[in-house]
C-alpha cells in the first residue's frame, strides 16, 4: 500500500537507526578480519617454532576472546534495535491505518486515485478509479497511452499541455477539467489534480486524483441556463414594458376616441380624444356604461347586430351610430368595437371611434355634386357632339372636303372636352376645396348696381322693375368684394329669373348697427313652404322653379350661406309661393375676417 | 322591308338634345314623337297605341323622373314589353342600377357615344325582337 501517498508534497521525516548499531556493524568486520590475519599467520609461523605444542591453544584463545569481544559488542546494542523496531512496528501500522482511512476518505469524496510513473510511461489507476470509469474495482497499471486515448479528443491537447507544464515545474501544481471516456464510450466531466515528485530538474512520478464532476456540470450547466433564462426574460419584460408604456401614449395621445370597457361594458379607460369627443371628463365616464351617449337618431337593431358580432369575437363596425354629448348634441361616428380575448375568455372592449357627421354630410353632397354636375356639363357637349357627328353623316346633305374637315375638327375639339369634363369630375369627387376671404374696402352699393348693369338685358326682357334703397351710411365696407359680388349676383339673378315678367325686385343695403344689412326681395314664383329648410342645401333646386326651368345648378345659397357664415354673418329668408321672396344677410360692420384657404370663390 | 314606320317615344327634356335625337331617327325610318315630361309620355303611348321603342332621358321637366316613367311601363300589362333606351348624362350609379333592375334594355351616357351609335343599336334590337 506504499502507492498511497496522503501527503505527496515536502519530506517525509525518516527514522535514523541507532549509532552503537553502526558502529557494531563496521567494527565486526575489522575485528574477525585482523583476527583472521592473525591466527593465519600463528598457523603459518608456529609448526616451525618452539610454541608448536601451543598452537590449538592460540587458536581456541584468540577465537574465544573474539567471540567473547563480538558477544559483548552486540549486547551493548541490542536494546536500541529492539526499540527501533518496535517503533517501526507502530508506524507502520500507523501508516496503514492512514492509508485505509485516505483510500476511505477518497472513496468517499468519490475520486479515484492515479500515479504516473514518468520514466516507464506508466500509468496507475486506482480500482475505484476504474469503477468510476464503468470498468470493474480493480486497480489497474497501464502504458500511458491508455489514459491519453480516454480523454475527449477535444480536450486532449489542454491535458496533456498542464501535465507537460507541471512536469517541467513551470506550475506548481497540475489542476485539469476535462471529458473522459467510459468503458461504455460515454464521456463524463472530471476535475483532475495531482503534483510531480522530482529527482532534481526529471520528474519520477506523479500522483493525483480524478473526481467525476458531471453531475456538478450538469447543475452547473442547468442554473448557467436558468439564469440566461432569467435574464432573457428580464430583459424581455423590460422591453415588454416599453412597448407598454408606447402603445399606452400612441393611444393616450391618438386623436381618434378610444374607450376600453370591461366585459360587463364598464368603461375603465378613455382617451383625451374620446373626452373631447364626448364631453364627459374622464372620472365622469369611467365606471359608468357607454350607454351614455346613445341617442334616439341611432337605429336600434344597429345594437342587436354590434352585440351578436362582440360576443361571437368578431370586431363590429358601423358608420350609423349616433352619439349623444354631454351638451346634448348629437354626432354621427365611425365606431369600431373589438373584443380582446385571453385564453378564450373575453377580457374587454376596445373601441375606435371619431365624429364623422361632417364627413357624411360632405360625402352626401359629392354624391349629389357629382351626380348634378354630369348632367349640366355633359348636356352641352352631347348636343355639339351629335350635331357635328349628324352634319358629317349625309343626312343633310354632302360636306364640301373643307367643311368636313372643320366639322370633323369640332367633333374632336368637342371630345376632349368630354374628356376633360369627367377628369375634372373625377378631380371634384376627390378634392373638397376651403375658399379663402380677402377683405379690402369696398363700397357694396356700386358691386350691387355693377350685377344690376350685368342683369340689365333679362331685366329688360322681362319688363321688370327694380328699386335700390341705398343708405348712404353704409359708405365702404371691409369685404371680400369676390365674395360679396357673389351674394348680390345670386340674390339678383335669382329674384330676375324666378320672377314673371312685368315682376318687380327691390334690392336694400342699410345700416344696423353693429351689422350692415342687405335685403333683395321680389313678387316672384316663392319658395313651397314644404322646401324652405332645403333652401341653403347644396344643390337644392325648388320644385316649382324646377319645372319651369332647366338651368340652374342649386349651388347658389349653398354658396352665399357659406360666405355668410364665414363672415360671422347671418342669412335668413320668407317666402310664399306665387308670391315672392325675401332674402335678408347681416354682416358685422367690423368686416369680414381674413381666412387663408387654397382657393378663392369666382 | 318594313310594314310600318316604327314608332319611337322619345323623353327628352333638352331642347337642343330632343331636336337632333328626332332629326337622328327621322333620318332613319323612324317616326318620333318627342315630350319633355313624364306625364306627356304616358298620355303619348295611350294615346299612339303601338310604340316600338323608348328613348328615355333621367332629368325631365315636370315632376317625375325617369325612374318614375320606367316603373309606370314596366307595370303596365301592354307597355311592359316595350323596350327602353335610357339615354343621361346622370352617373350616378344607384340610378344605373335601378334602371337595369327595373329591366331597360340599356343605359347610355349621353356624351361618351354618337347618336348614330344608339340609334344603331335601337334597330338591331328591335331586329332581334321581330327575328
Amino acid at each position: 500500500m506504499d502507492d498511497i501517498r496522503t501527503g505527496t508534497r515536502g519530506e517525509r521525516p525518516v527514522e535514523r537507526l541507532p549509532s552503537g548499531g553502526t558502529i557494531v556493524l563496521v567494527l565486526v568486520p575489522f575485528i574477525l578480519i585482523t583476527v583472521g590475519a592473525f591466527l593465519t599467520w600463528i598457523v603459518w609461523q608456529f609448526p616451525g617454532t618452539d610454541y608448536a605444542e601451543y598452537l590449538p591453544w592460540a587458536i581456541a584463545g584468540l577465537s574465544f576472546l573474539t567471540a567473547l569481544t563480538i558477544l559483548g559488542m552486540l549486547i551493548s546494542v541490542l536494546p536500541p534495535y529492539f526499540a527501533f523496531a518496535k517503533d517501526a512496528r507502530r508506524k507502520i501500522a500507523r501508516a496503514l491505518a492512514q492509508a485505509s482511512e485516505a483510500e476511505l476518505a477518497l472513496r468517499g469524496s468519490g475520486a479515484g486515485y492515479w500515479d504516473y510513473r514518468v520514466p516507464q510511461g506508466e500509468i496507475f489507476f486506482s480500482g475505484h478509479l476504474m469503477a468510476m470509469l464503468g470498468y470493474g474495482d480493480r486497480d489497474l497499471t497501464e502504458k500511458i497511452t491508455f489514459w491519453w486515448e480516454s480523454v475527449h479528443p477535444d480536450d486532449l491537447e489542454g491535458v496533456k499541455r498542464t501535465m507537460e507544464y507541471h512536469l517541467a515545474k513551470r506550475t506548481p501544481e497540475y489542476a485539469v477539467e476535462y471529458r473522459i471516456k467510459k468503458q461504455n464510450g460515454e464521456y463524463i466531466w472530471v476535475e483532475d489534480r495531482g503534483s510531480a515528485m522530482f529527482d532534481g530538474s526529471t520528474a519520477l512520478r506523479c500522483a493525483g486524483i480524478m473526481r467525476d464532476t458531471s453531475n456538478e456540470k450538469r447543475v452547473q450547466e442547468v442554473l448557467q441556463s436558468r439564469t440566461s433564462e432569467l435574464e432573457d426574460a428580464r430583459i424581455k419584460i423590460e422591453a415588454e414594458i416599453q412597448n407598454v408604456k408606447k402603445f399606452q401614449k400612441a393611444v393616450d395621445s391618438s386623436t381618434e376616441a378610444v374607450a376600453i370597457t370591461k366585459p360587463d361594458a364598464t368603461l375603465i379607460y378613455v382617451n383625451e380624444a374620446w373626452t373631447k369627443l364626448n364631453g364627459y371628463r374622464a372620472e365622469e365616464a369611467l365606471g359608468r356604461n357607454p350607454k351614455l351617449l346613445k341617442s334616439d337618431k341611432t337605429k336600434p337593431e344597429i345594437f342587436g347586430e354590434m352585440w351578436e358580432k362582440i360576443t361571437a369575437g368578431y370586431t363590429f363596425r358601423t358608420e350609423d351610430l349616433f352619439n349623444r354629448r354631454k351638451d346634448g348634441s348629437v354626432y354621427q361616428a365611425e365606431f369600431s368595437l373589438f373584443p380582446i380575448s385571453d385564453n378564450n375568455q373575453i377580457i374587454f372592449y376596445v373601441n375606435v371611434s371619431q365624429d364623422i357627421t361632417q364627413r357624411k354630410e360632405v360625402d352626401r353632397a359629392k354624391t349629389e355634386f357629382v351626380s348634378l354636375a354630369s348632367h349640366q356639363l355633359r348636356t352641352p357637349l352631347s348636343a355639339i357632339r351629335w350635331y357635328s357627328e349628324m352634319l358629317l353623316s349625309k343626312y343633310v346633305g354632302e360636306l364640301n372636303e373643307k367643311q368636313k374637315q372643320y366639322v370633323k375638327e369640332i367633333y374632336a375639339g368637342n371630345l376632349r372636352m368630354v374628356d376633360l369634363v369627367n377628369a375634372l369630375l373625377n378631380v371634384s369627387r376627390i378634392d373638397l376645396g376651403t375658399f379663402a376671404i380677402e377683405p379690402e374696402p369696398v363700397n357694396p352699393m356700386e358691386i350691387s348696381d355693377s350685377v344690376l348693369m350685368e342683369l340689365t338685358p333679362q331685366i329688360t326682357e322681362k319688363q321688370q322693375t327694380v328699386t335700390r334703397i341705398y343708405d348712404p351710411a353704409v359708405g365702404t365696407y371691409l369685404a371680400d368684394p369676390k365674395l360679396l359680388r357673389i351674394i348680390f349676383q345670386n340674390f339678383l339673378s335669382n329674384s330676375v329669373k324666378y320672377t314673371q315678367e312685368g315682376g318687380h325686385v327691390e334690392v336694400e343695403v342699410s345700416k344696423r348697427d353693429p351689422d350692415i344689412y342687405i335685403r333683395v326681395s321680389d313678387n316672384g314664383y316663392g319658395i313651397p313652404a314644404s322646401q324652405h329648410d332645403k333652401i341653403f342645401e347644396k344643390l337644392f333646386r325648388a320644385d316649382n322653379v324646377r319645372q319651369k326651368d332647366t338651368e340652374g345648378t342649386g349651388l347658389g345659397m349653398y354658396i352665399v350661406k357659406a360666405i355668410v357664415e364665414a363672415s360671422g354673418g347671418r342669412i335668413w329668408f320668407d317666402s310664399e309661393e306665387n308670391n315672392g321672396t325675401t332674402f335678408h344677410v347681416l354682416l358685422p360692420l367690423t368686416g369680414m375676417p381674413k381666412k387663408t384657404g387654397q382657393k378663392g370663390l369666382s | 322591308m318594313q310594314e310600318h314606320t316604327r314608332k319611337i317615344l322619345v323623353l327628352e327634356d333638352e331642347r337642343q338634345l330632343a331636336k337632333a335625337v328626332r332629326e337622328a331617327f327621322g333620318e332613319r325610318g323612324f317616326e318620333p314623337i318627342v315630350v319633355s315630361t313624364v306625364d306627356d309620355g304616358i298620355k303619348q303611348l295611350e294615346n299612339l297605341g303601338k310604340v316600338d321603342v323608348i328613348w328615355l332621358d333621367h332629368y325631365l321637366l315636370g315632376s317625375g323622373n325617369g325612374l318614375d316613367f320606367v316603373v309606370q311601363v314596366k307595370n303596365h300589362p301592354e307597355w311592359k314589353n316595350i323596350p327602353i333606351f335610357v339615354v343621361s348624362n346622370t352617373a350616378s350609379t344607384t340610378n344605373v342600377r335601378s334602371y337595369l333592375q327595373l329591366g331597360v334594355s340599356n343605359y347610355y351616357t349621353k356624351s361618351d357615344f354618337d347618336i348614330n351609335q344608339i340609334v344603331n343599336d335601337i334597330e338591331y334590337a328591335l331586329e332581334q325582337k321581330t327575328a
